[in-house]
């Protein structure tokens, strides 16, 4: 009886390593997605700005995983890389203006929010089949 | 939204600095305040019946003073009528339920290529974004 139990826990435990990993997996790819769609976002707003559509092609994203015991957390940073040379420079500027005038474009905020509920909607499937 | 703006302007008057809506002129009083938003969106929540009305928009906030300093001054005093402590803050425009929170703010910068008139000096200058929430009274 004793072994039988443990053996059942075991195929629970494993069972439920093995849904972990996936769905950690199909997690990330659900963030990674949302990353993508803001990403293309912020890239049709700057493209349709006159004075910096150049920097829509520096609009990128990076999705990282840190977890231990068996947590663990995924982001994803999305927006205009800034660097020596880069239009990138420019964004601060697209998006908050000078002393002499406001942002024109779009705040990337909106963006994100815009992301939300598919977001939501694409977790929310994900957990409803893990269960 | 113009209304809107309106009121922000009239909230501000009682700091005494000038207020601009989205152009400054070449030679402003320093510091001064800088508003500019969109036209405004609809409300994010979907209306039971018929056309509701509601307003939701992103309203920047510029301060621009002589010295970073300065701008953070100002800026305390407009975050303090706008929206203390970052809450949600009842703005007065007619026929309309309307608010604004402060969400987020961006560092103080020099903006160096603008001098002050008759001076070397360049302004320094200071953005806050604010949620504006707006709905027809009932």
């Amino acid at each position: 009886m004793t072994s039988l139990e443990a053996s059942g826990f075991s195929e629970v435990i494993q069972a439920f390593a093995t849904a972990e990993r996936a769905s950690a997996s199909q997690a990330r790819a659900v963030v990674e997605r949302g990353a993508m769609n803001i990403k293309r976002q912020l890239q049709r707003e700057l493209s349709d700005s006159k004075h910096f559509k150049g920097v829509a092609r520096d609009v990128s994203y990076d999705v990282r995983t840190a977890g231990a015991f068996g947590g663990g957390i995924i982001e994803a940073e999305i927006g205009p890389e800034s660097g020596p040379g880069s239009a990138g420079n420019l964004a601060n500027v697209a998006y908050f203006g000078t002393s002499r005038g406001g942002g024109t474009v779009p705040d990337p905020s909106l963006a994100l929010a815009a992301e939300v509920p598919r977001f939501e909607r694409e977790l929310g499937r994900l957990v409803g089949e893990g269960l | 939204m113009l209304a809107h703006i309106q009121a922000i302007q009239s909230g501000l008057s009682s700091a005494g600095y000038p207020v601009y809506f989205v152009s400054v002129p070449s030679a402003p009083t320093f510091p001064y305040v800088l508003l500019w938003s969109g036209t405004g969106s609809p409300g994010s929540e979907e209306p039971l019946c018929g056309p509701v009305g509601d307003i939701e928009a992103v309203v920047g906030v510029t301060v621009v003073a002589g010295t970073p300093a300065g701008v953070l001054t100002v800026q305390a005093k407009v975050r303090g009528i706008l929206s203390p402590g970052d809450a949600r803050t009842a703005l007065t425009v007619a026929g309309r339920s309307a608010s604004l929170k402060r969400t987020g703010g961006q560092t103080v910068q020099v903006d160096r290529d603008v001098k002050i008139p008759g001076t070397d000096t360049s302004p320094a200058f200071s953005v806050d974004l604010y949620d504006l929430h707006s709905t027809p009274c009932l």
